[in-house]
């Protein structure tokens, strides 16, 4: 299993070399989204309710990282629907490897390749609008490790989506459909407390606010046990959905 | 050698009310080469996922090379072999990359995997675009690269599910040339084809399926025997000739023979004196006859023969799903 997930990841690796494009196409949202909202957002640096002493970019960034990541890990419920669609999967099944082991081997392959988006995401907010991190070295590898198990979770919710339907266009506009009022309707870009009650409501039960909370609270130091613990079980409950809803259809698929 | 590979006995799978497959007992003696024929909707895909393990069976069991598809299915895939009906390999990889892709998946070394990859491209000429992407592959070297994928593990039984479907005639003939080669060397080969001639000339044995059941089988020789030997093929002058003609076997109390359009009357024979009687028949019904020829028949024949049964059977109206060999047209059964 642990041999043919290796092989499978490198599989999609071999893939997205043959397409660097799409790696830096799917850079193209979030590096908008950065530049604009710095700029759109900026006076919302002297609402009250928005940490003290703190630049919007720096505010920015964590929430950028995780809806990017968002948005991207729908191509690992495209990826799968795009091999449910082809005979490639009846070869895998065919042979002596578990068809979980292209499951998890997708799954994988869109953390590594959603944490190498992070990076770059990073960079250029460094090197172009000055942001900077706020905390200690364990704190920045706390930003990341909330974004990849963020995106890990919801990629797996993709992927049962992919499983599911089958069809890449339905899976691409479920991801549409998902990210964009989790998104909005969350701690992304303003502070909960310029929200309507229902709404800062509804930011204590989404997964994206709680993981902007999480990814914010350790890049700009200071307290963030609990934001990170309530990110970590409400990614953990999304993955675990996701992996037994995909495994399940999977299976079903199967048989 | 002669230990079974494929054993099924009673062997079915419904899709909800509709029945793919019923009460098949099939049994492929190891080494040989078996063709599945039968037209579209006849169940003899289902039959070959149900053996690669792609598909449970709803009734009745199937073992390969002695291991049950539904107990053992991690036996029978480390020991088989698929080429399905849609090319089973990544577009985005090169020729070389796929076939180390499940070299590796079959738990060769990366090493292995790469000597293995070599061998399968230079005996599939492949070896020129082994570096390319499969994206600007033709559709004979897609097919040729997917059949190498089918044979990285030196598989113990092979299924081909029409493997030459749209392939050019030189095409075919690599992909025919390496299989055989790889029958010679004790793999077992199951396959399916429309393409009578196929499972005519390399096949041991075919094997006939309609309406998800096994009709027939034998070797192709045996089965042509089946449907009478040669027949006697007439080509008369007009419709009244037909007329004529028909009016004059149905006097003479002839059976199996059918009228099929335009103007042709086939007529099965058993003996070198019914075409004596044939020409003395129509000379003296007066009917015009421009030609006459004999056919030995072919397993196009057989096909239609036997499919024809069961729908004269009653089971349904439609098993002509098939089409008829060219210049015999559409062939009634007057029987």
């Amino acid at each position: 299993m642990t041999s043919a997930v290796a092989v499978l990841t490198w599989r999609n690796l071999r893939k997205v070399s043959r397409n660097p494009m799409i790696v830096f196409s799917s850079l193209i949202q979030p590096v908008v989204f950065l530049v604009l909202f710095s700029a759109v957002f900026r006076s919302i640096e002297q609402t009250p309710g928005f940490p003290p002493g703190t630049s919007y970019v720096d505010y920015l960034v964590p929430a950028i990282l995780i809806t990017s990541i968002g948005t991207s890990s729908v191509q690992a419920g495209v990826g799968v629907a795009v091999d449910l669609n082809t005979g490639i999967i009846d070869r895998f099944r065919s042979m002596p490897i578990r068809a979980e082991a292209v499951l998890v081997a997708r799954s994988l392959w869109d953390v590594i390749r959603g944490m190498g988006q992070t990076l770059m995401l990073v960079f250029v907010a460094a090197v172009f609008l000055g942001f900077q991190f706020h905390s200690s070295l364990l704190g920045v590898l706390g930003v990341f490790a909330v974004v990849a198990l963020f995106g890990w979770a919801l990629s797996w919710l993709y992927i049962a989506v992919g499983t599911t339907t089958r069809n890449v266009e339905t899976t691409q506009m479920a991801g549409f459909i998902i990210t964009f009022p989790f998104m909005f309707a969350s701690t992304a870009f303003v502070p909960s407390s310029s929200l309507p009650g229902w709404l800062e409501a509804f930011t204590t039960v989404n997964p994206l606010s709680q993981a902007v909370d999480a990814s914010r609270a350790l890049a700009l130091g200071g307290p963030a046990a609990a934001e990170v613990i309530e990110s970590l079980v409400a990614s953990a409950a999304l993955a675990l959905a996701g992996t037994m809803l995909a495994l399940f259809a999977c299976c079903r698929a199967s048989r | 050698m002669n230990q079974p590979a494929v054993v099924t006995e009673a062997l079915g799978r419904s899709f909800g009310a509709t029945v793919a497959l019923q009460q098949v007992d099939l049994r492929v003696d190891g080494g040989t080469i078996t063709a599945l024929i039968g037209p579209n909707g006849a169940g003899k895909t289902t039959l070959v996922r149900i053996l690669a393990t792609l598909l449970r069976p709803t009734s009745g069991r199937a073992s390969v090379a002695g291991f049950d598809v539904v107990s053992r299915p991690a036996e029978v895939r480390r020991r088989n072999g698929l080429t399905g009906q849609y090319t089973a390999i990544d577009e985005d990889l090169t020729g070389r990359e796929n076939l180390v892709l499940f070299g590796r998946l079959l738990g060769l070394s990366g090493r292995n995997a790469g000597r293995r990859a070599e061998e399968l491209l230079s005996e599939f000429d492949l070896g020129e675009a082994a570096r390319r992407p499969v994206r600007g592959y033709s559709g004979g070297m897609r097919r040729r690269l997917d059949l190498a994928a089918s044979l990285i593990a030196r598989p113990v039984i092979l299924f081909l599910d029409e493997p030459t479907e749209g392939l050019d005639p030189t095409s075919r003939m690599v992909l025919w040339q390496v299989i055989r080669g790889y029958a010679r060397q004790g793999t077992t080969v199951l396959l399916t084809t429309h393409y009578m001639e196929e499972a005519d000339e390399p096949a041991d044995r075919v094997v006939l399926i309609d309406h998800g059941r096994i009709t027939a089988e034998g070797t192709a020789e045996e089965l042509k025997s089946r449907v009478g030997g040669r027949a006697m093929v007439v080509t008369l002058s007009g419709p009244s000739d037909v007329d004529l003609a028909e009016r004059a076997l149905e006097a003479g109390g002839w059976e199996g023979w059918t009228a099929t359009d335009p103007n042709l009357l086939y007529v099965p024979a058993g003996s070198g004196a019914d075409l004596v009687d044939l020409m003395g028949r129509l000379a003296a019904s007066g009917a015009q006859v421009e030609n006459l020829r004999i056919d030995t028949p072919s397993l196009d024949d057989v096909f239609l023969a036997m499919t024809g049964q069961v729908s004269s059977g009653g089971e349904t109206g439609n098993s002509l799903a098939f089409e008829a060999p060219a210049g015999l047209g559409d062939r009634r059964d007057r029987r």
